[in-house]
């Protein structure tokens, strides 16, 4: 098992095998956090592929005294999805349609209130609770200073609290 | 501590973290505050539990091999199922094959995870300097006015757009007389300039050939910040992230010298520790302290370049320093008027550094006896 500043270097050099590896391990947590962020399971496959596309392409971008190859990967994700978005959605992209029904991987309530979080606060809490990022890893994916992780993370829990509050008495995953 | 003061603490036991212990006080014998950090658990368990309810399936395979290599099994299949004449076939090949060369070695410059491009142009007579463009905010433009030649040249760059690694650029030219006026160069719709759009992608030089006046070249590098100085030809002077730098300070009060520390520092003296701040102490004023936190009884000061400048006590202040300060732009300055070292009375201008900490209720204060 390679550790991950021997991977980091295998990726760099273009070495297909480590690549592939990496990508197979990797990409199936990037694509459940990229379906969170989109809500479409199409697009969410489609940014990831750009994704790993781009840093095929690139890949002497990773650095490993600046952080995990991990929150490489999920900022370069990020940004990917940052340029979906503005070539699609440029005026609105997390639009939300309360009235719709909950598309088909949306299995959950809770899949269907994290929607109605402005994308920033999606990302914080899928990162930082179901990744377990850390806070050094988010401010890299996040490109903001470690400091203001504390603040925006406080943010978004209370903004996912406050939704999760306010779902109707009855609901079968009210709260318990 | 309130229960509105104590919220982020409440936040961060949650992501596993040491808070102060009046948050830990108030925290442990407040029922709002323990339903918020019981809410806050239940939906990170319940975000968890959807997480791990969607089946990872596995992802499409996709041969890397292949995508990085494309001409080869063109090649390789080429010569299997060729119908038309292999010279012509041969001939198309090698035409492509330039194209490609091409394409690959602009790829190979690409490398960014930055917003910024600084941008660097060169003329017949040499450099014409650099420029910073936020790809970010593109209202932001590069202008050059100047001798070119035989010419005297107007020159302005701006981004349009980003994709990927490369900028779409407006850039715009005319040339002009001297005394002519140029007010009309920067508008839209000015017969006399001739706009160009090109693709750019720093790392890959671009020419441009403007008439009368000769070939620019220009050039760029991603950098992750917009850089404090610019002009020095690559050499960025920018303080670290999180750094403050003081380098032989002038401060001023109300445009009057207060007081001169030249020689109080040797060389540039740095910190990017947020529970340190920079301290100025003269005689006449007492002590200035420069930190990157909110220190209580603070003022919020304006960082440009090297200069810091704030309102406190009903006059001006600005500190002339000798380094960029910080990329950020404030400063948080404490005055304590009537600050009196201890045993250094001899000394009328001093820089040291103050450690600080904060207060339960989130405010920052200078540690006692940590001075120095």
């Amino acid at each position: 098992m390679l550790d991950e500043r021997e991977l980091g270097t295998k990726i760099a050099a273009g070495d297909a095998v480590a690549f592939d590896a990496w990508y197979r391990e990797s990409a199936p947590r990037l694509r459940a956090y990229l379906r969170h962020l989109f809500g479409d399971p199409q697009v969410a496959e489609d940014v990831m592929q750009d994704t790993y596309t781009h840093i095929w392409r690139r890949p002497h971008g990773f650095d490993p005294n600046r952080g995990s190859l991990r929150s490489w990967l999920y900022g370069i994700a990020r940004r990917q999805a940052s340029e979906f978005w503005r070539r699609n959605k440029p005026t609105d992209p997390v639009e939300v349609d309360s009235a719709a029904p909950a598309r088909a991987e949306a299995s959950s309530l809770m899949a269907d209130l994290l929607r109605q979080l402005p994308e920033d606060q999606r990302t914080f809490l899928w990162l930082r609770e179901v990744e377990g990022q850390s806070y050094a890893e988010l401010a890299t994916i996040l490109d903001i200073p470690m400091g203001t992780v504390r603040s925006r993370l406080f943010t978004a829990r209370e903004a996912l609290r406050v939704i999760w509050n306010s779902v109707p008495k009855g609901v079968p995953h009210d709260v318990r | 501590m309130t229960c509105v003061e104590a919220a982020e603490f409440v936040s961060a036991l949650c992501d596993g973290e040491l808070i102060p212990p009046a948050a830990a006080e108030h925290i442990g014998s407040c029922d709002h505050c323990q339903a918020r950090l019981r809410d806050f658990l239940a939906l990170g368990a319940e975000l968890r539990l959807a997480a791990s309810l969607e089946q990872p399936a596995p992802v499409t395979p996709s041969n890397w091999e292949r995508s990085r290599n494309p001409f080869k099994s063109f090649l390789q299949k080429g010569w299997k199922t060729m119908r038309i004449p292999r010279l012509a076939f041969a001939a198309m090949i090698a035409g492509i094959v330039v194209l490609g060369s091409t394409l690959v070695v602009i790829k190979v410059g690409a490398h960014s995870t930055g917003t910024v491009v600084l941008l660097s142009t060169a003329g017949p007579n040499g450099p014409l300097g650099d420029c910073p463009l936020s790809t970010h905010d593109t209202k932001g433009a590069c202008d050059w006015y100047g001798k070119m030649g035989s010419q005297n040249l107007a020159y302005r760059v701006r981004v349009i757009s980003r994709e990927g690694d490369r900028v779409r650029l407006a850039i715009r030219t005319r040339t002009y007389s001297r005394g002519e006026d140029l007010s009309s160069f920067t508008q839209e719709a000015d017969p006399a300039t001739k706009v160009t759009e090109v693709w750019f992608e720093p790392g890959e030089p671009l020419k441009l050939d403007v008439t009368d006046v000769g070939t620019l070249t220009l050039t760029g590098t991603w950098m992750d910040h917009v850089p404090i100085l610019t002009g020095l030809h690559g050499q960025d002077l920018s303080p670290g992230l999180g750094e403050v730098r003081f380098a032989s300070p002038l401060l001023l009060k109300d445009n009057k010298l207060a007081g001169d520390l030249v020689g109080s520092i040797g060389g540039v003296f740095s910190w990017d520790n947020r529970d340190v701040a920079g301290a100025i102490y003269l005689r006449d004023q007492g002590r200035f302290l420069f930190a990157q936190v909110p220190m209580k009884g603070a003022v919020e000061a304006h960082v440009a370049m090297s200069r810091i400048t704030f309102e406190e006590g009903g006059h001006a202040w600005v500190v002339v320093n000798g380094t960029p300060v910080t990329r950020e732009g404030h400063l948080w300055v404490l005055h304590e008027a009537d600050f009196k070292t201890k045993g250094q009375s001899g000394d009328s201008a001093t820089f040291g550094t103050q450690r600080l900490t904060e207060t339960a209720t989130g405010e920052w204060v200078p540690a006692e006896g940590a001075s120095k």
